[in-house]
């Protein structure tokens, strides 16, 4: 018996359904998956990507309006076919890839996707192996279309092998064989109100095997959501989500297999205004599910305890409510903007079995902006946010919780821009942020704050011919304060600042020249420094560098740059202070550190580029003290290779290649990557 | 809208941040009084090598130090996990992982745990330091004290450190794979699989 391809898609549709609805359905994903339209739906799923979906419908489209065409208009509008290879030898891994994807446009603008994806990996410094296999059919209707459909049937295979350093091999197989079908409808107008409704049903069967122990799925879901937008007025908006899925089957742990379900559902509701210079809204959004599956025994903090346990595997039934509300609103009248924003989320998760036990969380965050132009010259900004949250749990069998642990945040900051001159700004920003962990009934010993300010002072200039020049300055102070008495020994104050210029000179067409010279450094005061049993010393740590870069052109094909890069360090503890408060310093270590680099790339065709870089650096460090020493190592790197890229006028054809022979010397350089090639090659053909 | 002459605004500016935001910064943000100490203080080493910030990890693991943690990671800190793990925990979205988490789950493992024992170089497999960034790749061993059990860890890892300002951080830790116990021979899992009780178990989240 012959059946017409439209039969046969219904067919497959209809199987789908019954599939997902006699295994009950669907998981806690989230509401926003099931907005995403057939053809993402289909990409993720392995299948065609949405821009190459979107470039064969264009061709399908002006296809069927071709007027020309005698006899009709074909089923079969458009059939692409692409292939792909590609072979990369890198320091850390070998990988083979190898593609085929074929897709077909229909007569009624529908989209048939086949997809075959291989790959392999092998891990030159470890042992390692990975080897995957995907492929994919999909199916999905005229995307235009208010009446939206799409079908995919996927397997992806992957086996990752890793032998560790005393030859035990670990091997991870897993083998998921995917059934997908969507339904949409879009902008569906009942009732004074627009609509957009999801359905979707999925069957996975999963086949895996991790450290020798079976994890088997097989599970049947059923999803939907339902999307309503009323207008209220001329400027008001009121919007209604409702998501509901359930899923069902049974999934095998070790040697025992159990039936699996989860339920669950979100009901998302908002009211949106934009009214002259006010804008904004508000949304409350409530979530709750309930999952039951096998799993491992588990401690109080959630890690797999089986030794000694009667049950080594339970059936776990995990649920989760959650509720955040969330007020949005921005007012912009004579040049001014004020946005604020507040949002309170609250959610309570628990598990039966686990020794995790229940635990609930809230969470209040409000966040203030101001900005303006006080003058056509200046522009400022200030924002202001500030967190408050805790998490308190009760651990399966106690009587009490733990106490919330609880984290506060707030931040300020300010942004000014000025226009001091022509080309030349001048940007001050300020921060401060104020950060608080607090431990309720002390059931830890991890009370801190911590206070940063920073003072970030920047302008830059550009000359009519090109030459830019920069300077910046930054200060910032830093306190790292813990509250309890076992942890405050180590609290410090950190003064840090730094200045750095630079510029940009392109001297000749020919020649750029660009140098940049930076200076940095930090005080670190320690609290109870000098306290009866603290060995805290005060210190400053000192750092400089200068880069060079020099950029020849030659000639038109051939481009000479020249890099220095010089950096100096030091650091240094208080020694004593005298009688006027100065401070004197003893230095610990002193660092410098040189390095040059030069690099070559020809083109001597437009399809061909040869390269070459060496580099050579110097490290010279001594350390002061009872014992005084120096120490002083050298290495480089010398690189040449090539490269080529070879495409056709509509780059239907590419072919892209590349090998690099890479020599390297010095302390931290190992046999693996002392003498490798680097090389890569890759096809892709598209017809 | 111009509100004053150019130059004046300057002056204005200059003179509010001075009178107005920075004493301000003194009643909003001030941190609260400590303890004076009884205990004695924790020797960190000045950041000044990425082996010292290894080792000043060590000392944060062994004194349940989230302070002295928090001080060697870097902003852009990640975490990813070996192939375990990442098979174990499924659900985790290990791309997310970032300082937030990383601090979040220290803070929560120090908090919840007897003791640790740390050794995070107790082989040295690789160690290059290049300008500005560093690669240690080591096998770390770690010993956890709770509900009355020890539980060990023993991993081959990748440390990834940058040089922030005069100091160097901690950028990425990279669990490759789970180490055999030297003396029982018995495979043990990376620290990867305390992350993963932690996420999965609600930890690290918006609220939590």
């Amino acid at each position: 018996m012959r059946c017409r391809p439209g039969q046969v898609i219904a067919a497959a549709l209809a199987l789908c359904w019954l599939l997902a609805a006699a295994g009950g359905a669907a998981q806690e994903a989230s509401e926003d998956t099931t907005g995403t339209a057939a053809a993402d739906s289909a990409a993720a799923d392995g299948g065609p990507a949405l821009s190459e979906l979107q470039r064969l419908l264009a061709e399908a489209r002006a296809a069927a309006a071709d007027t020309t065409l005698t006899g009709g208009t074909p089923y079969l509008l458009r059939w692409q076919r692409s292939t792909k290879a590609s072979v990369r030898a890198q320091m850390q891994k070998v990988d083979w890839q190898g593609g085929l994807t074929n897709n077909f446009a229909l007569r009624d603008m529908s989209t048939v996707g086949l997809s075959l994806e291989t790959a392999h990996e092998d891990y030159r410094s470890q042992e390692k192996l990975v080897d995957r296999r995907n492929g994919s059919l999909t199916y999905a209707t005229d995307p235009q279309r208010s009446l939206l459909g799409s079908l995919s049937l996927a397997q992806n295979w992957s086996r990752d092998e890793v032998t560790n350093s005393t030859g035990l091999t670990n091997a991870n197989e897993r083998d998921v064989r995917t059934a997908n079908a969507l339904v949409q409808r879009r902008d569906l107008g009942l009732l004074g109100a627009l609509h957009n409704l999801d359905v979707r049903g999925t069957f996975t069967e999963q086949r895996a095997e991790q450290i020798g122990m079976r994890n088997d799925i097989s599970e049947g879901q059923l999803d939907g959501a339902l999307r309503t937008k009323v207008a209220a007025g001329d400027w008001l908006v009121v919007q209604t989500g409702l998501y509901g899925a359930t899923q069902s089957g049974e999934r095998s742990l070790g040697l025992q297999t159990n039936p699996s379900s989860t339920s669950g559902d979100t009901l998302r509701a908002g009211a949106y205004f934009d009214r002259g210079f006010w804008r904004g809204g508000f949304t409350v959004t409530s979530s709750n599910f309930d999952k039951r599956y096998l799993d491992y025994k588990r401690n109080a903090n959630g890690i797999v305890d089986t030794i000694g346990a009667v049950e080594k595997i339970v059936q776990e039934l995990e649920s989760d409510d959650a509720v955040t509300l969330a007020w949005d609103n921005v007012v912009r009248v004579w040049g001014l903007s004020f946005g604020a924003k507040l949002a309170r989320d609250m959610s309570q998760n628990g598990f039966r079995a686990s020794g995790v036990g229940t635990r609930e969380r809230h969470q209040d965050r409000a966040a203030f902006d101001l900005g303006f132009r006080p003058t056509r010259l200046d522009s400022v900004q200030f924002q202001y946010t500030y967190l408050w949250k805790w998490d308190d749990q009760r651990f399966k069998g106690a009587t009490n919780s733990r106490g919330r642990q609880i984290s506060q945040s707030r931040d300020f900051k300010f942004n000014w821009v000025h226009d001091l001159f022509r080309r030349t700004d001048l940007r001050l920003s300020f921060a401060t942020g104020l950060s608080q962990e607090i431990a309720e009934r002390m059931f830890n010993q991890n009370d801190r704050d911590r206070l940063e300010t920073s003072l970030n002072l920047k302008t830059d200039t550009t000359f009519d011919n090109g030459f830019k020049v920069s300077l910046a300055f930054d200060a910032r102070h830093l306190e790292d304060i813990s509250i309890r008495r076992e942890r405050s020994a180590n609290n410090s104050l950190k003064d840090t600042y730094e200045v750095s210029p630079g510029y940009a000179w392109p001297v000749a067409p020919w020649l750029d020249v660009a140098q940049s010279f930076r200076v940095w450094i930090q005080f670190s005061d320690y609290v109870y420094s000098g306290f009866e049993g603290i060995d805290k010393l005060d210190d400053y740590n000192k750092r400089g560098n200068l880069n060079t870069r020099v950029s020849i052109k030659v000639s038109s094909r051939l481009r000479v740059t020249l890099r220095h890069d010089f950096d100096v360090k030091s650091n240094a503890k208080k020694s004593r202070s005298d009688a006027a408060g100065r401070s004197f310093y003893s230095r610990e270590q002193t660092q410098d550190n040189s390095k040059v680099d030069v690099s070559l790339t020809y083109k001597p065709t437009p399809w061909l580029t040869l390269d070459g870089t060496t580099y050579q650096s110097r490290d010279f460090k001594q350390t002061f003290g009872a014992r005084e020493t120096e120490t002083e190592r050298f290495s480089g790197q010398v690189s040449v290779g090539g490269q080529i890229e070879l495409a056709n006028k509509d780059r239907s054809r590419t072919l892209k290649a590349g090998v690099h022979r890479f020599f390297a010397h010095g302390p931290s350089v190992q046999a693996y990557n002392s003498e490798y090639w680097d090389a890569d090659i890759q096809v892709n053909w598209r017809f | 809208m111009t509100l004053y002459r150019r130059g004046s605004f300057l002056a204005i500016m200059i003179t509010s941040l001075t009178l107005g935001l920075v004493p301000m910064s003194g009643c909003l943000f001030e941190p609260r009084d400590a303890e004076p100490p009884t205990g004695g203080s924790i020797t960190y080493l000045d950041q000044s090598s990425p082996g010292n910030v290894l080792a000043n990890l060590e000392t944060a693991f062994q004194n349940r130090d989230a302070a002295g943690y928090d001080r060697q990671i870097a902003a852009e800190f990640s975490y990813e996990p070996d192939a375990d793990t990442e098979a174990s925990y499924p659900d985790v979205d290990w791309e997310a992982w970032n300082r937030e988490t990383e601090i979040a789950f220290i803070q929560s493992f120090f908090n919840n745990v007897d003791g640790i024992a740390a050794d995070l170089n107790a082989v040295e497999i690789q160690e290059g330091v290049e300008g500005t960034t560093a690669e240690f790749i080591e096998i770390y061993a770690v010993t956890v004290t709770e509900s009355g059990g020890a539980v060990p860890y023993r991993a081959r890892a990748t440390f990834n450190f940058r040089l922030d300002g005069t100091f160097w951080v901690l950028t990425r830790w990279f669990d490759e794979q789970g180490e055999t116990d030297p003396g029982t021979q018995t495979s043990l899992p990376t620290l990867g699989q305390r992350r993963g009780a932690f996420a999965a178990s609600g930890g690290g989240k918006a609220s939590g």
